[in-house]
């Protein structure tokens, strides 16, 4: 019996509970986001286009607080503060925020009314593939800790196990890593019944016999596959920590994968990894003859790397973790540069827009005919606008001195400016926004040279 | 750190995060509005005092033989009124009628209007309203002058 058994990553059960927790979360997010499509256009029509803009920001802040916080959002609080909050907010001020309360009200009720009954009545009534995949998750902790149990009752003391050990690059966890005098083995743990076969082309199938006594067949993942990856991770991660062992005759890892299921019958001649029984393996394992046998030192060395490798692993899980919350969240921050960055554009377009209608008007009332006003408010068009950074193709100016003439002459500019955001990435794709400014211009009366009598000119 | 904690950590930073962001994108996309609305209020105002200053008093001239030059002070006033009139309403989208004040000497015209404009997200925080006004002048001179110091 070995003493020397480290239980790395056993925590199946808390994983369980979290998909659990996340498949309602997200059956709940999934009803409250089809209630928010349905009461936003409600909402927003008592105030357009505001009220829209308000409900639909209101709808996502509390979408993405229950997709973030999940479960643990106190949804009924929430609910509670912010109808009270609309009910005691002033008549006044809703107008602006009145859509607002009113969807994020509405979505939290459905929120809350999903959560509630899931929780009462998925206990009592779980549905049947829940029952079926928990019971088998159950069934693999239930193998996993049985390997576990027969191996440290039967390896000598000189072995050393460890369990549910994750690795950077390995694929999930490694159910039992063994290292001892007669080297590193690698064990996958299926816990099945049943008649279990491999096939020459690495097929893994499974066929049992049903309560009615009919026999029904299955494909299965490949577990010798599985082994494989995670072999490859425990090399890996030896050559880099024990590059000594891989000197000279090379250190070999053996893979097996495990069936400790009572009822399981096996026909795997053709895996790449042995197939073996529970009773066979702590056998299996002693009487192997490496191609280079390890000390106790190394076996120290090798449990002691990968347990310092464990702790990589985990890290590399949490960095990847932040990886895909950096992934989330980058679309709003891009969004945000990015819209800044086209408010700047808009803004300076508009006021380039209205020193050229303020420019060219002024221009045309200096005008000494309606003809010659025009001529001038071309010419200054033509000045001023490379000089406020607007792209000439997508400006448009209507000069009109029809009025330049009379006691009261004026000269308006009209000027017309697409802004085009196309070239931004996110806010491209809005249609392109039109600014238009207009500017009239009173003719002096009084300024010499000034040709009144020319009215009738074309 | 527990779990609780982290959950009110988490809860906490929310809470204060997402209402500080909208703020900010609220108050950048309304600053901006409000830039625009000024710059164009002000390009208003502008002609409105021009407008005003081109109207002189023909009797003082013409009995000055064109040397005494001074504007026309209800001719002035109502031009520039008449011009407000003509051009306020469509420049901005006042939240109520703004209030004008002309201010006419014999030399010179001084517009003033001041009044509210709607704002499009601080609505949600509470400020529906933003206060803007423009000032303009504008001097009759005799002849051709360079720039009033």
């Amino acid at each position: 019996m070995t003493t020397r058994v480290f239980d790395c990553g056993w925590d199946v059960p808390r994983l369980l509970d979290r998909a659990r927790e996340r498949s309602r979360t997200g059956r709940s997010l999934r009803w409250a986001l089809a209630a928010s499509v349905l009461l936003v256009p409600l909402a927003g029509a008592a105030d357009p286009p505001l009220g829209w803009l308000s409900a639909t920001l209101a709808a996502l802040a509390v979408l993405g607080l229950f997709g973030a916080l999940g479960r643990r959002a106190r949804v009924g609080w929430l609910l509670t503060l912010l109808g009270g909050l609309a009910l005691v907010i002033p008549r006044a001020s809703r107008d602006s925020i009145g859509p607002a309360l009113f969807v994020a009200v509405g979505v939290l009720c459905v929120l809350w009314l999903s959560n509630r009954r899931t929780r009462r009545w998925r206990r009592m009534h779980p549905r049947e593939p829940e029952v079926e995949r928990e019971a088998q998750q159950h069934m693999g902790r239930s193998g996993e800790h049985q390997v576990r149990a027969a191996l440290a009752a039967e390896l000598p003391e000189s072995y050393v196990l460890l369990n549910g050990l994750t690795l950077p690059h390995s694929a999930g966890d490694i159910d039992h890593l063994v290292v001892g005098p007669s080297g590193v083995f690698l064990l996958e743990t299926k816990t099945m019944a049943g008649y279990i076969v491999c096939d020459a082309d690495g097929t893994w199938r499974r066929t049992k016999v049903g309560r009615a006594g009919t026999p029904y067949g299955a494909f299965i993942g490949d577990p010798a596959a599985q082994v494989q990856r995670n072999i490859y991770a425990v090399r890996e991660c030896l050559q880099r920590r024990v590059p000594r062992l891989f000197r000279g005759t090379p250190l070999w890892i053996e893979g097996l994968v495990v069936f400790p299921h009572p009822a399981t019958q096996l026909d795997t001649e053709h895996s790449a990894i042995p197939a073996v029984r529970l009773q066979d393996t702590p056998q299996r394992i002693r009487a192997h003859q490496p191609r280079r046998a390890l000390e106790g030192q190394e076996i120290i060395d090798i449990a002691a790397a990968l347990l310092q490798e464990r702790r990589k692993g985990l890290l590399l899980k949490r960095s990847a973790q932040a990886v895909v919350e950096l992934v989330l969240a980058l679309p709003v921050l891009l969004a945000l540069v990015f819209g800044i960055l086209a408010l700047s554009r808009i803004v300076q377009a508009h006021s380039a827009l209205v020193t050229v209608a303020h420019e060219v008007a002024r221009a045309g009332a200096l005008g000494t005919s309606p003809r010659d006003a025009l001529v001038r408010m071309h010419a200054r068009t033509a000045e001023v606008t490379p000089g406020l950074g607007l792209d000439a193709a997508a400006l448009d100016v209507a000069s009109d001195a029809s009025a330049f003439v009379g006691p009261d002459g004026r000269v308006v500019a009209v000027a017309r400016y697409v802004v085009d955001l196309t070239d931004l990435p996110i806010v491209g794709w809005t249609p392109p926004l039109s600014l238009r400014v207009e500017h009239t211009e009173w003719v002096d009366p009084f300024r010499a040279g000034i040709r009144r009598a020319l009215e009738s000119e074309p | 750190m527990t779990r609780c904690a982290q959950r009110a950590q988490a809860l906490a930073f929310l809470a204060v995060a997402l209402p500080t962001f909208l703020a900010m994108a609220g108050l950048a996309i309304d600053g901006a509005l409000l830039l625009t609305q000024r710059r164009q209020l002000q390009s208003t105002v502008d002609g409105a005092a021009r407008a005003g200053a081109t109207r002189l008093d023909m009797e003082l001239m013409r009995a000055s033989g064109g040397s005494d030059v001074q504007i026309d002070l209800a001719l002035a006033r109502t031009t520039s009124t008449a011009y407000l009139a003509d051009s306020l309403g469509h420049a901005l989208p006042w939240r109520s009628p703004p209030e004008s004040h002309i201010e006419i000497t014999r030399t010179r015209v001084r517009v003033t209007v001041e009044g509210s404009v709607p704002t499009a997200f601080m609505r949600i925080v509470g400020v529906d309203q933003v206060a803007i006004g423009a000032t303009a002048d504008a001097t009759a001179h005799y002849g051709t002058r360079g720039p009033t110091p």
